[in-house]
């Protein structure tokens, strides 16, 4: 795969899904193991709509897929959104606290700030 | 009697306590308090918005009703056909005692959302708390419908389909900059020249729109050749102007309307009665016609402001209103006498209410790099005229004088100083800073004016006419030399070039290949081999940002499209093509450089400690910088300690100077879309902050976590040991033509220093070392730590203190408290 | 590091750092990551300085602990 293939491929998992439309229902669920409640999460600091990349997995992996795909190497992260669900991601790690406040600053590792997260601070 | 010596009484005390904000509450006049205290705060709190304020959900609405349905049209008459169909339905509302009218919301609470924008802005806007309407859960189903029918049809979604895939993911990353390519979220300079100057009334451009359609269609019914073609798109465009000018005429008609309704059906106040008839009479007369009185010409202003905003969310406002509303001052208070100075001055305070009160829904970032404020209102005063005399004049003084009546953060004011303004205007420019409002900043205007003509090639004439553009950059007002979309996507995290420059391109934060293998610093040999890297790093991050700004902008007639600015132009009026379409601008960009100071202090460190000191290796630090300095705070502090800009050092003074020279020699080298120059415009706003846990450990002694340096050429906070004439002798070793574009400078002053005469004195002269040496901006705290603290602990006693930030001001109780903490860690410099 | 507040227990780089005092002092200012209380730290020797309350700022210049941070020397 060339040069412009590949980075089209991390293109299209960054931001493909958001052209998608979504239910209300889709959007408000937070599911109990999300991905912004992991402590590999971090939330992008340009759009704070609540997607991130994840530290640990890479592009390639799939957390919805039966069986899920989890892949480590490579240089750009898996990106993910704040609710998507986790349950079957194998590095989860529920963070101890997340910081909610919206009147600081961007804080990739910490702060989720949308609305849906408003109580899940610990 | 014993009233007013009471009142005068209490504003001694108040003076000595300096707390300005009850002074300006005894000072103002009734309608003017009145209206400071019912406008609405549309600056967010941090990154919040405040409590009520909401978002507006019938503009977008509308406009997406109308757009759909003409879906066939070209994108300026398909959008003009939209915006008309906004002006014509909106909502709209005359605030009691106001004689100024026009807002971008259907209720004063309201937040423009510009929806065409960004499916990110979009779908951040529906995740946001506070902001959705009641009811709140058919607000959510309403703007999940919105966002389902704008999902990948927005201007950046289709930019970002056309960038290179890389550049896209790595500009979207968030960690290298700022800013969206398009004009939906741009600024664009307003053609005065065209407007006021020439006296252009909405219908006189409609005039000139229809002989340049005349013109066209003698053509294109002549004889057939390829030189028609590009009328027929053209003619559609005039129309689209014409369309749009003319639904601007009937939406001033509406508030006309609904003036004489209130008028005549339920206000019992005979004043008040007449005010609205004259309210009544304005609109009628503007936009349509050039006004012919003060209030008229505010009124055009704000109505041709407010237009434009409802076209796109623009996030400044450059203006010069001394200098282009003084003709209709002149006549109404000196000449004609039809208005006292105290009713001009209550037009002047509520044409800055109503400028405070304009807010659009703007994404996170925007919001956490702009805290407190809607975006960068800087007004321009002062200056020269086009023969190069001086342009102060008594409007200028009364600006000043309303600004501290009504104490407002957005806009605010920057000062173009040249050496012949008169020695009253300096002390209205001096008080308005003793009364801790953090503005007017300080332009050098000849140095300015020389920097124009330098980079971008504007005659001295244009040159002379020149703006604030944002908070910071130069730019005319002028046919050829206005700019109609200020590219911010072009606004650098500079810091990252130090950052990628040790990692070998790598960034640790978003875990990601960034910036090219520059190779593994550890095994640099010799400082000139991290520099080079430094350098290769910088020509990346710099080419990558203004790649994406430039396709951004010329793709942005086809991909947004702005019938009203360009019906405002008079370069577009003539040619029928967007405003924003290159041809015919001279060309005036810069390349934003938040967190810049970082690259020299820290380039500096890393030669004293690991290549001339050879105290540590490149390895250990660059495990400290990757841990965070974790467990290493002997060896941070060593770094702390190294050489650091702003102390008259020509260790780390050098360093900087050979940065600033590597990128004024690459800012010719890249080119905007109409063929000039992109110099470096080192400032930050907030953007220090937004960053702040973006930008990782970094050899300055930072921390992953801590504020970056708030200023452009500022010093650290706190770094600056010694004193005020160091800085100034630091900063003024940069050729403030050649090197850059513009250079911010904040410094604070002690206000009990600089009390009295002897303080206006003092302050006098330091501001004449500051021009002596060439430097071409500074501003001004001049708040104590004490009252800092004190709003701290008891903000809500504390609401109207204002501080500086970095190119704008701020309520110091908007501003998140690492950002607060931050102004008070710099350093109160006795001058 | 213990926390003063929870009595939580662990090594400094498990509390949140948040932003440092001044650059050139070595108080820092962290978060526990059990409590969430917002604490002074001396970097240096690894220990709390004390909590934070709203209102204060952990530097020697702002709010509720002045003189915490000295410059560095
Ligand atoms: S849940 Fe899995 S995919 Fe999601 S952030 Fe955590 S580790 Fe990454």
């Amino acid at each position: 795969m060339g040069r412009r293939d590949e980075w089209k491929q991390v293109q299209n998992s960054m931001y493909g899904e958001i052209t998608k439309a979504r239910s209300v229902e889709e959007r408000e669920k937070v599911p109990d193991a999300a991905c912004g409640l992991c402590k590999n999460f971090a939330e992008n600091a340009y759009a704070s709509d609540g997607r991130g990349l994840c530290k640990i997995l890479k592009v390639g992996s799939n957390i919805a897929a039966d069986p899920p795909v989890f892949v480590t190497a490579g240089e750009v992260g898996l990106p993910t959104m704040f609710n998507t669900d986790a349950a079957a991601c194998a590095h989860y790690a529920k963070m101890d606290f997340i910081d909610t406040d919206g009147t600081e600053v961007a804080d990739p590792g910490y702060r989720r700030v949308q609305r849906q997260m408003e109580g899940k601070g610990k | 009697m014993a009233q007013a010596a009471k009142i005068q009484e209490s504003i001694e005390d108040l003076e000595k306590k300096q707390e300005w904000w009850w002074i300006a509450e005894k000072k103002r006049s009734k309608r003017l308090d009145y209206l400071r205290k019912a406008v609405w705060k549309k600056g967010a709190i941090g990154g919040n918005y405040a409590p009520g304020v909401k978002v507006d959900l019938e503009i977008p609405v509308l406009f997406t009703q109308m757009y759909n349905w003409w879906k066939f049209d070209p994108p300026m008459l398909r959008r003009a056909k939209a915006n008309a169909h906004i002006l014509d339905n909106m909502t709209i509302f005359i605030t009691d005692h106001a004689q100024l009218v026009g807002y971008v919301g259907t209720t004063p609470n309201t937040l423009l959302w510009r929806i065409d924008g960004a499916s990110m802005v979009n779908e951040e806007l529906y995740n946001e708390p506070g902001v959705m309407p009641e009811p709140e859960q058919a607000s959510l189903k309403k703007v999940a419908d919105l966002n389902a029918a704008w999902a990948g049809q927005t201007a950046v979604d289709k930019v970002a389909r056309i960038l290179d895939p890389e550049d896209a993911v790595k500009f979207l990353s968030g960690a290298i900059g700022w800013g969206a390519p398009t004009s939906a979220y741009g600024y664009s300079g307003k053609d005065y020249e065209f407007l006021f100057a020439q006296r252009n009334g909405f219908l006189d451009i409609i005039e000139k729109i229809d002989e340049a359609i005349e013109k066209a269609e003698d053509r294109t019914m002549g004889a057939p050749g390829p030189d028609i073609l590009p009328l027929y798109e053209r003619l559609q465009n005039w129309d689209a102007m014409k369309m749009i000018l003319e639904a601007s005429i009937r939406y001033a008609n509406r508030y006309a309307r609904l003036a004489r309704i209130i008028a005549e059906n339920y206000e019992t106040d005979p004043t008040r009665k007449e005010e609205l008839i004259r309210l009544a009479e304005t609109c009628e007369h503007v936009p349509a016609h050039a006004p012919r009185s003060l209030q008229e010409s505010l009124q055009y202003d704000h109505f041709v402001q407010v237009l434009a905003r409802i076209e796109a969310l623009e996030g400044a406002w450059p203006a010069r209103p001394d200098y282009y509303h003084w003709p209709m001052y002149h006549k109404d208070v000196n000449v004609e006498k039809n208005i006292t100075r105290e009713e001009a001055l209550d037009l002047v305070g509520e044409f800055m209410i109503r400028a405070y009160e304009v807010g659009g829904f703007g994404p996170r970032w925007a919001r956490e790099g702009l805290q407190g404020i809607t975006g960068t209102w800087v007004w321009t005063l002062g200056g020269v005229n086009k023969d190069g005399t001086d342009a102060c004049n008594d409007l200028t003084v009364a600006f000043l004088q309303a600004a501290r009546m009504v104490r407002v953060a957005n806009p605010t004011f920057a000062f173009r100083w040249h050496p012949k303004v008169a020695d009253d205007v300096m002390r209205e420019v001096f008080e308005c800073i003793r009364h801790g409002l953090g503005y007017p900043s300080i332009r050098n205007d000849p140095v300015l004016i020389q920097n124009a003509m330098h980079w971008h090639g504007h005659p001295l004439e244009e040159a002379r006419t020149w703006v604030h553009q944002a908070c910071m950059s130069p730019c005319p007002t002028t046919k050829h030399g206005v700019q109609p979309m200020r590219m911010a996507s072009a606004t650098a995290n500079c810091a990252k070039m130090v950052e990628y420059a040790l990692h070998n391109g790598y960034d640790f934060v978003v875990q990601m290949q960034m910036g090219p293998k520059t190779g593994d610093a550890a095994k640099f040999k010799d400082f000139e081999e991290f520099f080079a890297a430094w350098v290769k790093q910088m020509e990346w991050l710099t080419n990558t940002l203004v790649r994406t700004v430039n396709l951004g902008r010329y793709k942005d007639p086809e991909f947004f499209g702005r019938p009203f600015l360009s019906a405002t132009y008079e370069r577009a009026v003539e040619s029928g093509l967007d405003a924003v379409s290159p041809v015919g601008e001279r060309g005036n960009c810069w390349i934003t450089g938040f967190t810049w100071v970082e690259n020299a202090d820290s380039l500096a460190a890393v030669k004293k400690l690991v290549f001339d000191d050879k105290k540590y290796t490149m390895a250990e630090l660059l495990d400290a910088l990757r841990t965070n300095w974790e467990g290493r705070e002997d060896m941070r502090l060593d770094f702390v300690k190294a050489p650091k800009w702003g102390n008259d050092d020509d260790y780390v003074d050098d360093i900087m100077l050979r940065c600033l020279r590597e990128v004024a020699r690459h800012s010719r080298e890249i080119q905007c879309p109409c063929g000039n120059t992109w110099p470096l415009l080192p400032e930050n706003v907030s953007g220090n902050i937004h960053y702040s846990s973006i930008v990782g450990a970094l050899p300055n002694g930072r921390r992953l976590g801590d504020a970056l340096y708030d200023g452009g050429i500022s010093p650290g906070p706190g770094l600056d040991k010694k004193g005020p004439t160091a800085v100034l002798k630091s900063c003024g070793k940069i050729d403030h033509v050649g090197d850059g574009r513009a250079f911010l400078l904040n410094q604070r002053l002690s206000p009990t220093q600089l009390a009295g005469e002897k303080g206006y004195q003092l302050w006098k002269a330091y501001i004449k070392t500051w021009a002596d040496l060439g430097l071409d901006h500074v501003q001004f705290n001049m708040v104590s730590d004490e009252t800092l603290r004190a709003a701290q602990r008891d903000p809500e006693k504390y609401q109207e203190v204002i501080v500086r930030v970095a190119g704008y001001s701020a309520h110091f109780v908007d501003i998140s408290r690492k950002t607060q903490d931050n102004i008070i860690q710099r350093t109160i410099q006795g001058i | 590091m213990k926390c003063t507040e929870c009595s939580f227990e662990a090594p400094v780089a498990k509390f949140r750092y948040l932003y440092n005092a001044r650059i050139d002092a070595s108080i820092a200012l962290r978060q526990c990551p059990q409590c969430q209380a917002w604490l002074a730290v001396d970097e240096l020797s690894g220990s709390v300085k004390q909590k934070v309350g709203p209102g204060e700022a952990p530097w020697g210049k702002s709010a509720g602990i002045e003189g915490l941070a000295e410059d560095a020397r």
